[in-house]
């Protein structure tokens, strides 16, 4: 398959426009949007049998009618009724909410002048790996080549390799979530050699703190929370889940097995503990816990929820179009969301459990002959039961009972109509969708099949799907930009031969995920200084030509967690429970009833954020104001804002008060000159040094608050008591705190806040 | 090179490409020219309104400038107060007749009941004002405003439970997700006041106590950018959150810091050249301003005696139904676009005669108040007020005697409507003897929605974001504007 670029069309400055349309590019975005909610797939909406986005259909004779005469606009059908001035007969009809403009309309008559080709949407056929083209010299991989063939189109030189700091920093962040220290900036600069730069890669690769900064992204998507959400919103204990999904990635787990352990790792033959805790996937969807609900309703609404979490997450589908009826855009029917329904629906499982604290059935016990063989350690060790209750308890939190997947019940499944759970209609058995790659023969699929079906290597979707994704984690947007769908109403790709290219290779390395990454990250595309000129800024703003570095504001848990790090608070250690961090008071006044808020202390409150805990009906606000999703449904995509909101939790919330302060004690035990101490200070947080003049701003504002702190005693106790943590009590006061003035002033740099 | 048809037919499309210019149209032409939902497009920065601040539609003949939603959480009874059934009388402790209650679902707390019997109102109703509007006995201060009042009693809605139905009364969907109605709106419209968010938040507890929860979900901007979700004016604690200064960090020191900063962003935009940068110095000085704007409008002490007075007694208590009311008028005299009053409290499975009563007392005068207050100073007039909670209650009994009170009903209940652009004195829609199903002109929530947004000058099939590929709005795909009420 070849693809052609749109972003001819969308840049200015190119000397030609494309003279033959797409049918993909052009044609089929108008025909999803104006027609083919009655004339498309859905064939309980259907009107007049005719379909517009299959040819046979488009081209058949009615009755001496067609719709679409190729090479012929003038006869046919479709060309007449949109021109029609007839109130009667002129498409859309008036009244429904969508009209064509007159663009739209020049668009399909040259189209259908052109031939009306229609072609399979792009990403439903299997990429193929093109030929890497020439770059002239530039670059230093595919991902080079390929980005440069675009870029030189519009003219554009690219950008020259970013500075050392500012590529470390950038590295560092992307790769672990942390920013580098000082000692291993220096370690880069003065390392001259070719290698130098690989070698920062393959140790923050081999880092652990890799695989809590994968994690990180990979809950969204997975809806992980610590509490069940709904009404009463008690407590879960999901977390061993998590801790499965980081060492996942530290352990560079390809990503065949990845999936097919979380969809259906129980149907394994001998399933290990791990395999059985992965599927915990498919349970961190929320749970009814309020009285009066309907068991069978909500019973319904989980299952439903994990066919839907699963097509966003790994095939960048929205299933749930089709739990109502077919599918209005993308080729999945009705029948075949109840078939996927089918396969998650064997559970023995309850809708609607009074106050739910803990795991629902089905569960299993984490580490399970861990676990046992501690309890029989524990009983030989101490006889007496009674004594050695509050050990057991111990390893019982240690080892608590997570939600996973295990079929028992043969329920049978039903189309249900108008996705009413009490309106079955058609019974259906497990089955796959038909339209994207070939399904197994087999009678009797089950989720262990869908898995295999999706990672065979020659599904369309899962490889494009999650490389796209992963590259919107270290480019800011992906090569399609709506990262989240995939389907025929999704953006247009950016470089459609890089994807392309990139989503086989992927497969054909054996799903290896971090030599994907490194791949990206190793492009001199990303390599590229973030500066932008101002001819380049008002031609391609989004930058999606990629002729300069990318350059993106932290995420949520990044913010904090670097505020931690270098005010030297992070603790450190790899999995376990999450913990209650600071909360406002009264966040949970309207939800009291169900439990008041009780904060963790002492190193639980400086552990890095995917550990902090969320309640999901009020996840913390700090984490939420900066896009961190609620957790409450799966969110593959997060927005990213920038919002006078925002600025009050960097300068006022106690996290980042105290981190200042723990900040500035570093800055004062360094020693030296407050000159000397403020510079270290801002090294420590945007990896360069500051010039002449920005250090002699935030010294001079130092003076200036010190000398306001020298007169207000009080003012200065006052800001550093912010926080549980202490600061050493010989260190003099005024200038403590105007240095905690001066950190505060760095940890909302917007160089600081951004990578 | 053959010259195309898109050459031929778009010179200004062309042209701009070859000056290299980008393809950014003037925006209101643009709008006009594209008959596609706004939102596709992602305009949501081309456009400003009059003071500025991004929005994404232009309003077409506007009722309504702002909107105050005063959302009583739990369903108030609709029989109780503003759907007078005096015929129940005779039919008290009988059964729900089986072919009153058809085929509709009831709740597993009442399924489990033997019987179903009819619980007449205790409450005694009176005409009130010109117009002559029933009211319920527990709301005699809605009788002096009785005119200015649109009752709308045919209100329909699809879920049972509270999570479900209020989540579909703020989003349009029972599930949790989609943005809520003022997040549409901020995004629809954006702010008119600089120095505050388009949509403000204020929550109040029930003096009885233990309520269903609310979350701030059901302000949140779901799948529209975080701005627009709602900011809520907290009751302790900061106003805002993390508004404050930290202990120890007075005003001007904050702008002592803010200064360095500001000059060191300034730099970094000068070297780097993202207008990102330019952006977030904006929206320091924003938060810098919020700083003092908030607390000046949550501080009420300069409000006079007779003002007060119109909110009833509760208004000195910080935190009270009242006192959020004489707040949110002072978030309409700032132009707040969208202001939104959540009261917690209305669940009455039991001793309805008691809590029912409690709760009145707690907001009735309030809401009289603000109208009045809103009225008297001319703010009524482009401003509209809604009142009325996710679902109704059931004609029947659930629990024996003294402790009777009322189960889940979503097949019919009552909102109320006031101000701008809103027959005053008005009666929309019927239900059946036993206030049980409409029996004329249903409204759907969905209808409510979208005759809220016409008001507001926006046509809610037009004000469309793309999500997951497909162009969602808060009315899903249903949803007629009820003419039937608008003046």
């Amino acid at each position: 398959m070849r693809l052609k670029p749109f972003l001819l069309l969308l840049l200015g400055g190119l000397p030609t426009v494309k003279a033959e349309l797409s049918y993909n590019r052009e044609v089929l975005p108008i025909l999803a949007s104006k027609c083919l909610a009655c004339h498309g797939t859905d064939a309980a909406k259907r009107e007049a049998k005719l379909r517009l986005d299959e040819q046979e259909s488009a081209y058949a004779d009615r009755d001496g009618i067609r719709v679409i005469v190729p090479g012929k606009p003038g006869e046919s059908e479709l060309v007449r009724r949109i021109l029609s001035h007839d109130e009667d007969e002129v498409m859309p009809p008036p009244g429904e909410g969508v009209s064509l403009t007159k663009r739209e309309q020049e668009i399909l008559q040259q189209w259908i002048r052109e031939g009306a080709r229609y072609e399979r949407h792009w990403a439903f056929q299997a990429p193929v790996k093109d030929e890497v083209p020439d770059a002239g010299g530039w670059g230093v991989n595919a991902i080079d080549a390929f980005v440069h063939q675009e870029f030189s189109k519009a003219g554009f030189e690219p950008q020259q390799e970013a500075a050392k700091e500012e590529l470390i920093r950038r590295v560092s962040i992307d790769l672990t979530g942390l920013p580098p220290t000082i000692e291993e900036v220096e370690s880069f600069l003065s390392d001259e050699s070719e290698e130098a730069y690989g070698k920062v890669v393959d140790r923050l690769l081999g880092s652990s703190r890799y695989g809590e900064r994968m994690a990180a992204w990979w809950l969204d998507g997975a809806r992980y929370g610590d509490s069940h959400g709904y009404d009463n919103d008690l407590e879960n204990a999901q977390w061993p889940w998590r801790n499965w999904i980081i060492e996942s990635f530290n352990a560079n787990q390809p990503y065949d097995q990845f999936v097919t352990w979380q969809l259906a790792g129980d149907l394994l033959p001998n399933a290990s503990d791990d395999q059985i805790v992965a599927t915990g996937f498919n349970r961190n969807h929320r749970i009814q816990t309020e009285g009066g609900a309907i068991e069978e309703e909500w019973r319904t609404e989980y299952v439903m929820d994990r066919v839907e979490t699963m097509g966003s997450v790994f095939l960048g589908l929205t299933l749930s179009c089709a739990r109502c009826h077919d599918h209005k855009y993308d080729p999945v029917s009705q029948k075949e969301f109840y078939q996927l329904f089918a396969m998650f629906d064997g559970l023995n499982e309850k809708g609607f459990i009074n106050n739910l604290r803990g795991s629902a059935e089905p569960r299993h016990r984490y580490r399970k002959s861990a676990f046992e063989a501690a309890v029989r350690k524990l009983e030989e060790e101490i006889p007496d039961a009674k004594a050695r209750e509050g050990r057991v308890k111990e390893l019982e939190a240690a080892h608590p009972h997570v939600m996973v997947m295990r079929d028992e019940v043969d329920r049978k499944a039903f189309v249900l109509k108008r996705g009413q759970y009490d309106d079955k209609g058609e019974e259906v058995p497990p089955g796959l969708p038909q339209a994207f790659s070939p399904t197994p023969a087999d009678e009797n699929l089950n989720r262990l099949h869908l898995a295999r079906w999706m990672v065979d290597g020659k599904h369309p979707l899962t490889s494009r799907v999650f490389v796209n994704r992963l590259w919107e984690q270290f480019f800011g947007t992906g090569i399609v930009k709506s990262s989240e769908n995939l389907g025929r109403q999704s953006d247009w790709p950016s470089h459609p031969e890089l994807l392309d290219w990139l989503a086989v290779d992927f497969v054909e390395s054996g799903w290896d995920v971090k030599r994907f990454i490194r791949l990206m990250v190793m492009s001199r595309t990303y390599r590229q200084s973030a500066v932008v000129e101002e001819e380049k800024l008002r031609r391609d703003p989004d930058n999606r030509l990629l002729s300069r570095g990318p350059r993106t504001r932290l995420q949520a848990e990044m913010l904090r967690d670097q505020a931690l790090f270098v005010s030297g608070l992070l603790v450190e250690g790899l999995g376990g429970p999450s913990w209650w961090v600071y909360q406002p008071a009264g966040l949970w006044l309207e939800v009291e009833k169900r439990g008041t808020f009780v904060q963790d202390h002492g190193e639980k409150l400086y552990r890095r954020s995917l550990y902090s805990r969320i309640r999901r009906t009020v996840a913390p606000p700090s984490m939420l104001l900066f896009d961190m999703p609620s957790r409450e449904m799966c969110t593959v995509k997060r927005t990213l804002t920038n919002t006078p909101l925002q600025a009050l939790v960097l300068m006022n919330e106690v996290t980042y008060v105290e981190a200042a302060k723990k900040f500035a004690e570093r800055m004062m035990t360094k020693g030296g000159t407050p000159a000397e101490r403020i510079a270290w200070g801002f090294r420590c947080a945007t990896s360069r040094v500051a010039d002449a003049e920005e250090l002699e701003i935030l010294v001079k504002g130092y003076e200036r608050r010190v000398e306001h702190y020298r007169k207000n005693g009080k003012a200065a106790d006052d800001l550093l008591a912010q926080g549980e943590s202490k600061v050493a009590g010989y260190l003099p006061k005024p200038e403590m705190a105007a240095l905690a003035t001066v950190a505060n002033v760095i940890l909302n740099l917007d160089e600081v806040i951004n990578r | 090179m053959k010259e195309s048809k898109l050459e031929r037919e778009s010179p200004a499309l062309i042209e701009a490409m070859s000056a290299g210019e980008p393809l950014l149209p003037d925006r209101r032409s643009f709008l006009q020219a594209s008959g596609h939902g706004f939102g596709a497009m992602a305009l949501g920065s081309l456009l400003f309104d009059e003071e500025g601040k991004a929005a994404t539609v232009v309003p077409e003949n506007p009722r309504v400038r702002r909107v105050i939603s005063l959302f009583m959480s739990g369903g108030p009874s609709q029989m109780d107060l503003l759907d007078p059934k005096p015929g129940l009388e005779k039919e008290r402790g009988k059964e729900l007749p089986k072919s009153v209650r058809g085929e509709q679902r009831i709740t597993t707390m009442t399924s489990v009941q033997k019987s179903l019997p009819v619980l007449p109102s205790p409450f005694k109703f009176g005409q009130h004002g010109q117009s002559g509007l029933e009211l319920s006995e527990l709301l005699p201060h809605w009788g002096e405003v009785a005119d200015d009042l649109c009752v709308v009693r045919s209100m329909q809605t699809e879920a049972i439970n509270h999570d479900p139905a209020i989540t579909f009364f703020q989003t349009g969907f029972q599930l949790a997700g989609r943005p809520s109605v003022g997040s549409w709106v901020s995004y629809g419209l954006g702010a008119i006041n600089r120095d505050l968010p388009a949509y403000v938040v204020l929550t109040s507890r029930s003096t009885a106590g233990g309520a269903q929860p609310l979350y701030s979900r059901l302000w949140d901007s779901g799948f529209l950018p975080a701005e627009h979700s709602g900011v809520k004016l907290r009751n302790t604690g900061d106003p805002v959150y993390f508004l404050k200064n930290p202990p120890g960090i007075d005003r001007g020191v904050r702008r002592d810091i803010l200064d360095d900063l500001g000059a060191l962003n300034r730099r970094r935009h000068a070297a780097v050249g993202d207008p990102a940068i330019e952006s977030r110095i904006a929206q320091y000085e924003m938060a810098f301003r919020m700083q003092a704007s908030v607390p000046e409008l949550a501080d009420i002490s300069k409000e006079p005696e007779h003002v007060m007075k119109l909110y009833g007694p509760n208004v000195g208590k910080q935190g009270s139904f009242a006192r959020n009311c004489l707040v949110a008028r002072r978030l309409a005299e700032r132009d707040v676009r969208f202001i939104q009053l959540f009261h917690m409290g209305w669940d009455q499975h039991d001793k309805l005669k008691e809590t029912l009563s409690r709760q009145c007392r707690d907001t009735e005068q309030p809401v009289a108040g603000l109208i009045q207050d809103l009225k008297q100073r001319g703010l009524l007039k482009d401003t509209l007020v809604v009142w009325g909670g996710e679902f109704g209650r059931t004609t029947y009994a659930q629990k024996p005697g003294d402790k009777a009170g009322r189960d889940h009903h979503p097949g019919c209940f009552t909102q109320m409507l006031a101000g701008a652009g809103i027959k005053g004195g008005h009666v929309h829609g019927e239900t059946d003897d036993y206030c049980y199903n409409v029996t004329r002109d249903p409204v759907h929530v969905h209808d409510l929605n979208a005759t809220l947004m016409h008001l507001l000058g926006v046509d809610h099939e037009k004000l469309t974001f793309r999500f997951q590929g497909r162009d969602y709005r808060l009315t899903d795909v249903h949803g007629k504007v009820v003419k039937e009420i608008l003046s």
